[in-house]
């Protein structure tokens, strides 16, 4: 990769956002996708990339840069109104926000709904737009990381983001870390990456495996419905809905743990596939070891809403500008944009900077449009989302269900998928009603594939020589990293203890 | 329901959550053992190798919990909290929602998605008693209006 | 107060009724069509069922739409398009892997059950890295020769067209299991980790990584295929050069096509065929699916594709069983060796419901020189 190349994606940066932004096709879709990315991502049991590929059809029928400005609207807008339904109903849209339900929902409940909506608002932005920013500016660091990272590295990312999501979901690591591994066992139902074995495959859907946008709409949906409405009076929201509070002082107050978790959203969004559902744990695990007030995290933490959104954000840079510069597609909605712009006729990969100069900076500025146009068209309609999340607990929760359902029919079209939904919904609740928190096992499901297939990958590829795979310096590095996750979580734990 | 519970529910609870994880990890690990083993070094690249580890991790793990629910005196008192459950309104709500929800999900396929859905609402919303009549028929029709039609066109979805 | 409800619930439920009804007009199709891609969006079979369903649309005057049911290697989307009813309105989209689904133990689906429309072929190519120091295959050969069981080549999965044809061709080339076989996610995967210098070569799609080809970074040794290929600038040699007995094995090259129910009427299963011929010929469909991925387009329907899907079945089947991944013997289904191979090759395709007539008088039209 030459620096001339990056060099003028840069310097085209600038003239690419103004024509982003003075098309009015453009900014007319790009403001259709954020919308009905707000839409996917109010409504629990829809994703994002569920909606993408669904629309995928529709999008060809456009022009490319309203295509490409449709489905990026959609991203960014899920992306970020994930954490709405986070904060006010407690069902994460998006598994990248099961730690924004940590500090966001017990705000809710304490009457904060506003001021936590105004800074997610507020958080999110920044993560999206320096992450993306970071990315272009170290384009040829990330490239060059990006083809380094190995099977092995993989492997022990993979391990420290159960380690630290176990610790910091419920109130006993242990039973975070039991939650975890349940996790990463449900994703080794099915066929294996390696020898193509069917694993615990005993029927013809178990050899499919277990789908993890059902197994999050049970775990995170149906397991809240259940043990909401099983109360004769169930909660309601106190303090007055109306329009996003946004509380500058905050963001400022909290810029460090800002840039630390976009430096952890970049970093981590280069690993293909489990990036963005890793990053904000350690971002928010990173913040509270710094903050001042570490005993607020999980009660209602500003400083930890904030940290885990930057993270959740920027990822979505760090995962896409490699995909344009390699190829390779980082995470889901990745993929669909992959899809997509081969359809189109633009090829993604290293010919991309020489063929079509200016496409990364076009794509760029597509998401800082999006970005924007999204915040402010968030704070404007926020009085009409809180209005309706606010709504009696009674009505909107069957109505979650309902989405629910056609939600995991949608993410494969199969009547298992529903069973599964309505399968870890039972299993939800009987996690919760024993303090099993499900967030880590969403995340054991979601990279517990990419965990077996990239250990055994890499005991593979070093099987004549595995001591050389164990001197790796990025490994040695991770591995450093979790045994300080392992020795801290142990203290963390025996404070617990002692607390008790 | 079990934080206001007392010490001796919660150990209970504890004990049997131990037995029922110790017994799963106990079937990944035989099950994983009978996977066949193939590669270079046949037992570390075999497909059971992971699920192994994890089963192996997991027997740790729940142990642990096990450990505390014995020691906590849940397994002498595990009869009297599974005799006091059925005792508690909230669990006959949660399973009358669990059975409506189960239904729901249990009759896709057989009959068109929007009657289930409508059904669903109208049952789920007559038991939680969200208001009048015209209330509720309002809700489960719009709602089910939303969910059954606005939706699928609106991704150009296949329904059930 | 009840009676009004009732009322309500029955207006509101005609009015649904009304608006999923069809409307007046050509007997078939009435209504959109979908089309069940067996793998996830972005792949190849994705990419190419798309883009015959957007230039179909127009013949056959109707929305097409596609969606990905993932899983067993394309056999769960498969299920259901049988499950549905035979009218046309329900497609299978993607690779045409269908003889492999029995002995990978999912039921007793197969190419059989189907009609078949193949569309473009993907040649499968070995490339190593720019500053390696083999420039034929025949280095690589020798070196794999002189270093037994130290080489490592990536491929896109397992029982993929990439691990057989490195598997073959080792075994023909007397080196039998001499390389370590390493599977990724993708031909472009493998690629990655190939630049990453993890493995030695890769035994991948062609057109999975053509543009590293391009940009210097990766040299193609050999390309399972019977002629000479130039694609941007970068000259692929067939395999055919070195060992000529290996030209019937193009048939592990991965096809891509759409496919309905064998239940499915003649007066629709001609419609398709015509549409399909429309879209092939169509200068995006060509850009998008042959093109930019380096395939060859090769329509073939009617009697010629049943030939070319048992070929397929016969020509992975056995190296899936050889080479562990499939449990089952090909043998106990009747399916002959790809050397053995005679048409019919079993009783399944001995009692085939034949193709219209008019299809194949279609596809002879077709082939005929122009």
């Amino acid at each position: 990769m030459s620096w001339e190349l990056i060099i003028q994606e840069w310097r085209l940066l600038p003239s690419m956002f103004l024509h982003v932004i003075t098309s009015p096709g453009t900014v007319a879709t790009l403001f259709l996708g954020t919308l009905i990315g707000l839409v996917v991502g109010v409504l629990p049991g829809l994703t994002i990339v569920m909606a993408m590929a669904l629309l995928l059809g529709f999008v060809f029928r456009l022009p490319l840069e309203w295509g490409l400005a449709l489905l990026i609207g959609i991203e960014t807008g899920a992306q970020f109104s994930g954490g709405f339904t986070a904060i006010m109903i407690n069902i994460p849209g998006t598994p990248a926000a099961a730690a924004t339900v940590l500090d966001g929902f017990p705000l809710a409940k304490q009457g904060r709904a506003r001021e936590a909506v105004g800074a997610v608002i507020g958080a999110s932005f920044l993560g999206e737009i320096l992450g993306e920013l970071c990315t272009l500016i170290f384009l040829p660091f990330v490239t060059l990381l990006a083809l380094k990272l190995g099977d092995w590295e993989i492997f022990l990312v993979t391990v420290a983001g159960i380690i630290i999501a176990g610790a910091l979901a419920g109130k006993n690591p242990i039973k975070g870390w039991i939650a975890g591994v349940a996790g990463l066992l449900f994703a080794m139902v099915g066929m294996d990456a390696i020898w193509g074995y069917p694993r615990f495959g005993y029927t013809i859907d178990l050899v499919k495996g277990i789908n993890f946008v059902p197994a999050l709409i049970g775990l995170f949906g149906l397991s809240e419905v259940f043990m909401v409405l099983k109360e004769k009076v169930p909660y309601q929201l106190t303090g007055r809905p109306g329009r996003a509070i946004m509380r500058w002082d905050l963001i400022f107050r909290h810029f460090p743990t800002i840039v630390r978790a976009t430096l952890v959203g970049v970093g981590i969004g280069i690993i293909p596939g489990i990036g963005e559902a890793v990053s904000p744990w350690v971002a928010y695990d990173w913040a509270k070891r710094t903050s001042r007030h570490p005993e607020e995290f999980g009660k209602g933490s500003f400083e930890g809403l904030i940290a885990a959104e930057t993270a959740d954000n920027a990822t979505s840079g760090g995962a896409l500008i490699p995909t344009l510069v390699l190829g390779i597609p980082g995470s889901g909605p990745t993929a669909i944009l992959l899809a997509a712009l081969f359809i189109y006729g633009v090829r993604p990969g290293p010919t991309l900077l020489i063929d079509r100069p200016g496409f990364v900076a076009f794509t760029v500025a597509l998401f800082w449009a999006g970005a924007l146009m999204m915040r402010i068209g968030a704070w404007l309609l926020s009085s009409l989302t809180i209005r309706l999340l606010y709504i009696q607990r009674e009505l909107i929760l069957p109505l979650a269900v309902a989405l629910g359902v056609l939600g995991a029919w949608g993410s494969g079209f199969t009547y298992f998928d529903v069973m599964t939904a309505f399968a870890f919904g039972v299993l939800g609740y009987l996690m919760r009603i024993r303090d099993y928190p499900p967030a880590p096992m969403v995340l054991g499901i979601l990279i517990g594939k990419i965990a077996d297939t990239s250990l055994r990958r890499a005991l593979l590829t070093y099987s004549n020589n595995l001591l050389s795979m164990f001197l790796r310096p990025a490994g040695l590095i991770l591995i450093a990293f979790v045994i300080f996750l392992l020795v801290s979580g142990r203290r963390i734990r025996g404070r617990a203890v002692a607390r008790t | 329901m079990e934080e206001h519970g007392s010490e001796g529910q919660r150990n209970a609870g504890e004990f049997l959550a131990g037995i029922v994880l110790v017994g799963f990890s106990i079937f990944v690990i035989v099950e994983s053992l009978r996977m066949p083993q193939r590669g270079p070094i046949p037992y570390v690249l075999s497909p059971g190798f992971l699920p192994l580890l994890l089963g192996f991790i997991l027997f740790l793990l729940s142990t642990f919990v096990l450990s505390e629910g014995i020691r906590g005196g849940g397994h002498r008192k595990l009869g009297m909290w599974l005799g006091g459950i059925s005792k508690h309104e909230e669990f006959w709500r949660w399973l009358i929602i669990l059975l409506m929800t189960g239904g729901y999900t249990f009759v896709l396929g057989k009959i068109p998605f929007w009657m289930a859905t409508v059904a669903y609402f109208l049952a789920i919303f007559i038991y939680l008693r969200i208001g009048g009549p015209a209330r509720i028929a309002m809700y489960a029709l719009g709602f089910s209006l939303f969910v059954s039609y606005v939706l699928p066109k609106l991704f150009e979805m296949p329904l059930p | 107060m009840k009676h009004r409800i009732v009322t309500l619930l029955c207006a509101a439920l005609l009015a649904l009724a009304a608006s999923t009804a069809g409307l007046a007009g050509p007997a078939w199709p009435k209504g959109p069509i979908s089309v069940l891609v067996g793998w996830a969006a972005g792949g190849a079979s994705d990419i190419v069922s798309r883009a015959l369903a957007l230039e179909m649309e127009k013949p056959l005057g109707t929305k097409i739409i596609v969606t990905n049911v993932t899983g067993a290697l394309g056999a769960i989307a498969a299920r259901q398009v049988l499950s549905a009813p035979p009218d046309g309105y329900t497609w299978f989209g993607g690779a045409a892997v269908h003889g492999t689904w029995p002995l990978l133990g999912a039921g007793p689906v197969s190419w059989n059950n189907f009609y078949s429309w193949l569309a473009v072929m993907f040649p499968t190519t070995i490339y190593v890295r720019a500053d390696s120091p083999w420039r034929t295959i025949e280095d690589l050969l020798a070196e794999i020769k002189a270093k037994p069981g130290k080489l490592k080549y990536g491929h896109p999965g397992p029982g993929s067209n990439g691990e057989i044809f490195a598997g073959v061709l080792l075994a023909t080339a007397g080196l039998k299991g001499q390389a370590i076989s390493i599977p990724y996610s993708g031909g472009r995967e493998a690629g990655k980790y190939l630049l990453g210098k993890e493995i030695d070569f890769i035994s991948v799609t062609m057109g999975d990584v053509t543009d590293w080809a391009k940009a210097g970074l990766l040299r193609p040794l050999a390309n399972l295929y019977t002629k000479p290929m130039k694609f941007e600038g970068v000259e692929f040699r067939p395999i055919t050069e070195v060992f000529p007995k290996l030209a019937p094995l193009t048939a592990i090259n991965p096809f891509f096509g759409i496919y309905v129910n064998r239940k499915t009427p003649d007066d629709i299963v001609v419609k398709i065929t015509e549409a399909f011929i429309y879209a092939v010929k169509q200068e995006r469909f060509r850009k998008i699916a042959v093109e930019e991925r380096a395939g060859v387009l090769m329509p073939l329907f009617g009697i010629e594709s049943d030939k070319m899907m048992s070929k397929i079945e016969s020509a992975r089947s056995w190296p899936l069983f050889e080479l562990g991944i499939a449990p089952l013997n090909p043998s106990k289904l009747g399916i002959p060796r790809l050397e053995e191979w005679k048409w019919p090759p079993h009783a399944r395709a001995e009692f085939l419901k034949p193709w219209p007539e008019q299809v194949e008088v279609m596809f002879r039209k077709l082939r005929a020189p122009s």
